[in-house]
């Protein structure tokens, strides 16, 4: 049992870059600007967290320099593709080399190593356990030893759920998203609307990569994103920028993620373990469709109404 | 999401514009990083070009680079978005080594050619995944190839690790057995890294376009890359072209890793691309998906490539400068409204004005 | 002053183009003013710009007594002015009243004030006497009450001052005149009222005064009682135009397109077609009248081949089709299709005109061997139909979204043409396409029943099936609901059935 309850704080912990990214990305996807440069602010973002924590010694230093930086990127990539008119697959893409590039470059400029950056002066994020909750058998685990980042996590995706659904803001993001036309004929700004979201994205993914730098272990390593921001653009593409869906597939190939660390304590052969998240997406993304079709016949045999 | 890539044509104008953007935001980088940008450009520049060992260099660089960027940008023309080069390349290039090194006793253009043949195999293989995954589930080719990509790379680690590793060579680099003699490329000039791989790609660019403008193949990639409703109302099995281009463009990057193999590792190495197929993306994206296109984008890297090695010897500025250039340089060339800087100075210098006048009273 | 919006010679240019060319436009208030003009006239970019969607290079707008300048169309409503565009700007999942709040949502603190703007909304649709039911989804609703979604929108943003985009284009005779109603009503309580539109015989009905432009210029200006349709249509076109097509009746001969029982379901398992069965005979065409939504689409798809998950058999010159037989396989027995959206369907707008040429001709064995195709022989093929069409391109290698909307259709026809079909489905064949054009369409369809081709018409607009057609159908709901020959029809019969009311002439016969 005591598994179950370690696991669970495992998957809670590494899921919460995935689900971060994915759920910041739903703001640019509502929107009708889909973002495809997670992975760059990703790995700014954990670039710029351990550069806060160390130079600053304070790990939150770290958790906002991350989240500017995030944000400076979601700027960016906003103004490229929609008033330069930049194609947003491309921009996507090329910020992502961008993004691999330049912390690579910044390695030895900044830290003066090459490869990766471990010191003992970077400060790790602070952990803590939320009190009874913690303590509950089970699944006790999601609530102990965790950072802020992942309780935040949560809170944002509550928050984002909240906010599409019943606040003006969010009818306006939605709007953009479905129908750009209906919303600049009555005079809002589509343009602004997607600047601002991919903003929010940026950000989030930024926070997101400060986690997985300073979360644990604390420190920054070439490409350390290993394709996460790519995991997380997949899980809201497959969600339908859903915020309860997101969040659902975002867990799911976070838990994919701590099973393969798990399975590194047994002898198994390193490499093939650390496929298993990306064929864990691969497998998720061509079941997707059948999926969604148990799902309408079930509801269907159950007489209720289906709108998607 | 609409996934779907949508064909561009790259101007002239446009190209030059970014290039020249993207060298100043460079100069910047390499200024903060505290060297000096002119210095810089210029020992990249000799290092590309400045000696015959240089142009070597740059026609190495540029040999791999001329196959993933025709795989990715015939992909591109079908509307297919095979972001997976990377992983076709590392598959193509171990399966092209064990045929080098098991095969023995072959006359040399033999053995080449069953090389290339793994490799093509090699690569279509690997992309049979997205291939499949897009045709008969829908699902969105670009995520299913960056996928594989990760899992090319640590499936060949594997392989090389537990299966393939060659005698005596543990803890440090993964390596496979040398191949023979007879599968090697040869050098174009002594002691300098060219090799005659540079002619299979040269003609895999000439292969490009002739398929693209002559066959019918080559029409009905390119319509149903444009408006894939428009092929199937004219009788275009979208599908099967849509396989064949994944394919196919699999096939031509385990191609590029063959040759590679054959005229500069001699074995498979672990990890031995510096971005290859990232760069072959590259290539296409700013080459506009088409031949000629490729082959200067192609040149053009090769170029930086060379260069920026020679500048990370010379100086302690890390080569990933050039992916940085790369990433500005399509950054801007995939701008439609490059137009808008000059309204752009425009509005700034009225603003000016319009403070300056304000101050002034 | 009883001009509430003056447009004071407007000039508005695009690359390549003079859209409006020194334009001069008031309206009264309390009127409602028709602005007509042949598609390109530059009507809709004249009104975009008083609703602040484009600025005017040179002129003046004047909105009751005021000089103004918009930079958006929020500028445009808080002067009173609304528009509802050609294309519906609704947001379809979500419910009615949530898209009329659109653009002045009622908020406490950020969030919706539902309970608030449900109110509003009700007493909105109670001032202007609609009904209608404010949580239903607009993506379930009808065209017609989409419609009057968007009118409501506009009035909810306190529009006095109502711009209205080719608002008939999608709606049956009933709906018009219901609509007409609404706008009368409207008129009434204090409204002004543009209204764009091609369509003479609705400008002759409802408005009090109109304005006629043709190539971005003022053609005329008149009260509406003081003119007729010709007269308009005179100032519209610059020459006497051809109102009617002239037929003649064929000899019948075999069946060229034949349909039984062919049943068709939609992804959620409801019918589209139902049981339909029809015959088209060489020499004659057979129009297909009804609202768009009615199972045309889906009827198109599974002769075409675009669809083959259906039931019945489909037989061209006599060959029963397999399901599974692709578009090309039926151009081969004969099968020539003009398709329904040119610009989605029909043609590749960024590849040139001699590649979207290509499409249907290069699978021609004289034009390929061994998989390369021959460019010259069909740039020869090319050559000749531009010029028996009399296509107007810039060049054979010039993108295809260069050509004018009536070019494109010409090559989309002439491309079919050239496979020499025996059995043509032309699919709304006229839509978008100046006059000129419009009249060779029409005189070419004539021509290739004459010579004992089987042609089945299928559009929304119901003078081109009355003028083209030997016998009309009228579809709805996914099946066949009238069958008329096209001398007895008339507007009002084929109105009711498009509306799904069978009409009594038939029974009485």
């Amino acid at each position: 049992m005591n598994f179950i309850y370690s696991l669970l704080m495992v998957t809670a912990r590494i899921s919460t870059p995935i689900l971060l990214a994915s759920t910041g990305a739903i703001y640019s996807e509502k929107s009708g600007l889909p973002n495809i440069s997670l992975d760059a602010a990703m790995i700014m973002g954990s670039f710029m967290a351990v550069y806060g924590s160390f130079f600053y010694a304070n790990s939150n230093i770290g958790i906002l320099y991350a989240a500017i930086i995030g944000a400076i990127i979601g700027l960016l990539y906003g103004i490229v593709c929609v008033y330069l008119g930049g194609d947003e697959t491309v921009v996507g893409i090329s910020f992502n080399l961008i993004g691999w590039g330049l912390t690579t470059f910044l390695l030895p400029v900044i830290f003066g190593t090459t490869g990766s950056f471990v010191s003992s002066d970077i400060i790790p994020l602070a952990k803590a356990s939320i009190p009874l909750l913690s303590s509950i058998p089970l699944i006790g685990g999601i609530f102990t030893n965790q950072t802020s980042i992942t309780y935040f996590s949560w809170i944002f995706v509550i928050i984002t759920s909240i906010f599409l659904s019943k606040s003006k803001m969010g009818m306006i993001v939605r709007t953009c998203g479905e129908n750009p036309q209906a919303a600049s004929t009555v005079g809002y700004n589509v343009k602004l609307t997607r600047l601002l979201c991919s903003i929010i994205t940026g950000c989030m993914c930024g926070i997101a990569g400060a986690h997985l730098s300073i979360g644990l272990m604390a420190m920054f390593s070439e490409k350390m994103t290993a394709g996460r921001g790519f995991i997380a653009l997949a899980a809201v593409t497959y969600a339908k920028a859903d915020p309860k869906k997101v969040l659902f597939i975002s867990i799911l190939f976070g838990f994919s993620d701590a099973l393969s660390n798990y399975l590194q304590l047994l002898n198994w052969p390193s490499d093939l373990i650390l496929c298993i998240p990306y064929i864990f997406v691969v497998i998720f993304v061509v079941l997707d469709p059948f999926i969604n079709n148990m799902k309408i016949k079930k509801i269907k045999a159950l007489g209720e109404n289906v709108s998607l | 999401m609409n996934f779907e890539f949508r064909q561009r044509s790259s101007k002239i104008n446009t190209v030059l514009i970014s290039i020249i953007i993207s060298i100043i935001i460079g100069g910047f980088i390499i200024a903060f990083a505290g060297h000096n940008p002119i210095g810089v450009y210029s020992k990249l520049i000799k290092g590309a070009l400045g000696s015959k060992f240089a142009i070597a260099s740059t026609i190495r660089w540029t040999t791999p680079i001329l196959f993933t960027g025709v795989a990715a940008a015939f992909a591109f023309k079908g509307g297919m978005f095979n972001i997976g080069v990377e992983g076709q390349l590392y598959m193509g290039a171990f399966l092209s080594a064990l045929v080098g090194y098991m095969i023995q006793g072959v006359p040399k253009p033999l053995h080449i050619f069953l090389c290339i043949v793994a490799g093509a195999i090699g690569g279509a293989m690997w992309a049979l995944i997205p291939a499949i995954s897009k045709v008969y589930f829908g699902a969105s080719e670009m995520v299913v190839t960056l996928m594989t990509n990760y899992v090319a790379m640590y499936i060949t680690d594997y392989l090389v690790k537990y299966h393939f590793l060659a005698g005596g060579a543990f803890g440090s680099t993964l390596v496979t057995k040398e191949i023979e003699d007879t599968a090697k490329l040869t050098k174009l000039w002594s002691n300098m890294s060219a090799h005659t791989g540079i002619l299979f790609g040269l003609l895999m660019v000439f292969l490009f376009w002739i398929i693209l403008n002559k066959t019918k193949l080559g029409y009905e990639v390119h319509i149903s890359g444009i408006n894939p409703k428009f092929a199937r109302y004219g009788g275009v099995s979208v599908n099967k072209v849509r396989m064949s281009v994944i394919l196919i463009s699999g096939a031509i990057a385990g191609i590029g890793g063959s040759v590679e193999v054959m005229g500069y590792l001699y074995k498979f190495m672990s990890r031995f691309s510096p971005d290859f197929g990232f760069d072959g993306l590259a290539v296409a994206l700013l080459g506009g998906n088409t031949p000629f296109g490729v082959l200067l984008g192609a040149v053009f890297i090769g170029i930086i490539k060379a260069g920026s090695l020679q500048v990370e010897r010379a100086t302690a500025v890390s080569r990933s400068l050039a992916m940085i250039i790369q990433g500005i340089i399509i950054t801007f060339v995939s701008c439609k409204n490059m137009a808008i800087h000059v309204p752009m100075i425009k509005n700034v210098k009225n603003l000016f004005l319009k403070y300056s006048r304000k101050e002034k009273s | 002053m009883d001009e509430t919006v003056i447009l004071k010679n407007i000039i508005k240019k695009f690359p390549g183009t003079v859209a409006n060319d020194n334009v001069t436009v008031s309206i009264k208030k309390g009127s409602i003013h028709g602005i007509i003009g042949e598609n390109g006239a530059g009507k809709t970019t004249l009104m975009k710009q008083l609703y602040g969607m484009y600025k005017p290079d040179k002129g003046e707008i004047i909105v009751n007594g005021k000089s103004v300048d918009f930079s958006s169309p929020k500028d445009a409503i808080n002067e009173g002015i609304g528009m509802v565009h050609q294309h519906f700007t609704l947001v379809p999942s979500m419910s009615v009243f949530e898209n009329i709040i659109l653009g002045r949502p009622p908020e406490k603190y950020g969030f919706i004030d539902i309970k608030k703007a449900k109110q509003e909304v009700e007493a909105l649709c109670n001032k202007y006497n609609f009904e209608m039911d404010i949580d239903a989804t607009v993506k379930e609703l009808p065209v017609g009450l989409k419609q009057r979604i968007e009118i409501l929108k506009a009035l909810y943003l306190g529009a006095n001052i109502l711009i209205l985009d080719e608002p008939t284009a999608v709606l049956t005779p009933q709906e018009i005149t219901a609509f007409f109603d609404t706008l009368i009503d409207l008129r009434k309580q204090g409204s002004s009222i543009i209204l764009i539109t091609h369509k003479l015989s609705e400008v002759i009905a409802i408005t009090d005064e109109v304005t006629v432009l043709r190539d971005g210029k003022v053609t005329g200006h008149v009260l509406t009682k003081d003119t007729d349709e010709q007269k308009l249509a005179n100032m519209m076109v610059g020459r006497g135009m051809l109102l009617r097509v002239n037929k003649r009746q064929n000899k019948e001969g075999d069946i060229g397109l034949k349909l039984k029982n062919v049943n068709c379901k939609n992804n959620d398992g409801i019918h589209v077609l139902n049981n339909i069965s029809l015959n088209v005979h060489y020499g004659e065409i057979v129009g297909i009248a009804g609202v768009q939504g009615n199972g045309q689409t889906e009827l198109i798809d599974v002769i075409t081949g675009l669809n083959n998950d259906y039931g019945g058999d489909v037989f061209i010159d006599e060959t029963r089709i397999q399901s599974k037989d692709s578009p090309w396989e039926r151009r081969k027995i004969g099968l020539g299709h003009i398709p329904e959206d040119r610009q989605i369907t029909g043609s590749a707008s960024s590849a040139s005109v001699e590649d979207n040429f290509l499409m249907t001709t290069y699978k021609k064995p004289e034009l390929n061997r061994k998989g390369f195709i021959s460019r010259a022989k069909i740039r020869k093929q090319l050559e000749y139909c531009i010029e028996s069409f009399r296509i107007k391109i810039p060049t054979l290698t010039s993108e295809a979204n260069s050509l004018s909307g009536g070019n494109m259709q010409k090559l989309i026809f002439a491309r079919e043409y050239n496979l020499n079909p025996k059995v043509l489905i032309a699919a709304q064949p006229t839509r978008g396409v100046d006059i000129g054009a419009m009249e060779f369409i029409h005189n070419r369809l004539i021509d290739m029943k004459e010579t004992g081709k089987a042609i089945l018409l299928i559009s929304n607009e119901l003078s081109e099936i009355m003028t083209l057609s030997d016998r009309i159908l009228v579809m709805y709901n996914g099946g066949f609901i009238g069958e008329v020959m096209a001398e007895d029809a008339t507007e009002e019969m084929l109105g009711l059935m498009m509306a799904g009311i069978k009409s009594r002439q038939d029974k009485e016969g």
